[in-house]
């Protein structure tokens, strides 16, 4: 009778650390689905952010030289107008201590002064920034005419995408780690399976659903932080 | 012995014999619904994780296709804008600046005297001359159609028609190619959160060993469970 009573709890202790040892292994499929998941979406997601950050810098770098080409002309440009309008000017101070030329040289800074104006209209005219209907292309158009306003914006923008991709990139980490901690605690269910209900597997079957928690708890705090 | 297991005798032997006989007959179907459940789910998890993990290499080669085409775009445009601007246009500006400079010394030497106006001519011809020379060597300026009301030239016309020289570089749309690899991206995301069910019914199947008085339902949540999947999936593919 005796035998019969230590059977029979041999057989619900057997019984329990089965239902035990399938509960763990079903958990640690579901985690494995949702920890792959969730590294898979925040790798896309790093990788999403990457791009667009490279994307922004080429964005930088064109409209910096485009605007930097068309700019510099216009300087240079406006420079060689305001230097012909400083010569007439000079050339008109000068002649004042040279009666015999002084005629002609007011003449000449007549002209250089007309010159100069007419030479900063047509400047102005020429670097005139193309409006949207001007027929340029899009890329074009915003290139050459980029402030440094909107350049200082592009530097936000493109800083958020490095940062926005550090972010997601420390979450595939963590989910990465997280499904390490899974395998440990699936190796650990399958010794636990082998071994049956003795302690050595109870012992497995303890650390596997510590581990598995871990591996929750882990996933889980690349969603916060 | 008729409840030894042994043989039965008598109508109610018989039932009992009958109904031992459909237990184990209803258990082992249930094993093998569970088999079958395990099987499905592993089969299940593999396609639609096959499935997303191909959808998920072609948005990463768009975004990777995006980038390339945005280095092709800015390098054609940065190379356009700077041959015009650093090339071309320094040119046009000095033929404009030697013509209004001989406009201007031959209006001077009408309003001046012999002795000045000689001089003042001798300046316009020079800078007309100078301007005629230098039409030669540029584009913009041979070409009429660049000509400004007012003086000057369109530049931005000359960069439209040598943008227009590489249409394809002008026609890139990169914007385009990464909207396509996002919306590739959210596809392979939304497919792999089809392995979610599957996975529960992969517990529905391991549990069904713990727990033999649960079995039909156990089998049954996790059949659902893949049927659930499968129908996430249809709905991914066909609307995203």
């Amino acid at each position: 009778m005796e035998l019969d009573v230590e059977t029979a709890r041999a057989s619900e202790g057997t019984i329990r650390f089965r239902r035990w040892v399938g509960a763990l292994v079903g958990s640690a499929v579901v985690v494995v689905a949702l920890l792959t998941a969730m590294e898979s979406d925040a790798g896309r997601r790093a990788e999403q952010a990457l791009v667009r950050a490279s994307r922004l810098s080429l964005d930088l770098f064109g409209r910096i030289a485009a605007s930097g080409a068309a700019r510099s002309f216009q300087a240079s440009g406006l420079q060689e107008a305001l230097a012909i309008g400083a010569t007439a000017e000079a050339r008109t101070i000068a002649s004042i201590d040279e009666p015999a030329v002084a005629r002609g040289q007011r003449a000449v800074a007549r002209v250089e002064r007309r010159v100069s104006a007419r030479l900063t209209e047509t400047v102005e005219r020429m670097t005139a920034a193309p409006g949207p209907r001007s027929g340029l292309d899009e890329t074009t158009r915003t290139g050459i005419t980029a402030s440094v306003e909107e350049l200082q914006a592009l530097v936000l923008r493109q800083n958020e995408q490095v940062d926005t991709a550090d972010r997601f990139g420390t979450r595939q980490e963590r989910a990465m780690f997280a499904l390490i901690l899974t395998a440990i605690a699936a190796v650990l269910l399958g010794v636990a399976g082998l071994t049956g209900p003795s302690r050595a597997g109870r012992r497995a079957l303890g650390v596997a659903a510590v581990a598995l928690v871990a591996a929750v708890a882990w996933g889980a705090s690349g969603l916060v932080f | 012995m008729s409840e030894g297991g042994g043989t039965e005798s008598g109508p109610e032997g018989r039932s009992r014999a009958e109904e031992r006989a459909a237990a184990r007959a209803r258990a082992d179907l249930e094993a093998r619904g569970a088999t079958l459940l395990l099987a499905l789910a592993a089969v299940a998890a593999a396609l639609i994780a096959g499935r997303a993990s191909i959808v998920n290499d072609r948005g990463a080669e768009a975004w990777h296709a995006a980038t390339r085409q945005h280095i092709k775009q800015m390098a054609a445009m940065v190379e356009d804008v700077r041959f015009l601007y650093e090339n071309e246009a320094p040119i046009a500006l000095r033929i404009v600046e030697a013509e209004i400079r001989a406009e201007e010394y031959a209006g001077e030497a009408r309003r001046a005297s012999a002795d000045e106006a000689a001089v003042l001519r001798v300046e316009a011809e020079t800078n007309a001359q100078m301007a005629e020379l230098l039409v030669q060597a540029s584009e913009i300026a041979a070409e009429p159609a660049y000509r400004l009301e007012g003086g000057g030239f369109d530049l931005i016309q000359r960069l439209q028609d040598l943008r227009a020289l590489n249409p394809q570089l002008v026609a890139l749309d990169p914007d385009a190619t990464e909207t396509r690899g996002s919306r590739l991206a959210l596809k392979a995301s939304l497919l792999f959160l089809g392995v979610v069910p599957v996975a529960v019914a992969f517990l529905a199947g391991a549990l069904v060993q713990g727990f033999p008085t649960r079995r039909r339902p156990l089998i049954v949540v996790g059949f659902a469970s893949i049927l659930l999947a499968v129908a996430w999936v249809v709905a991914v593919e066909l609307s995203v």
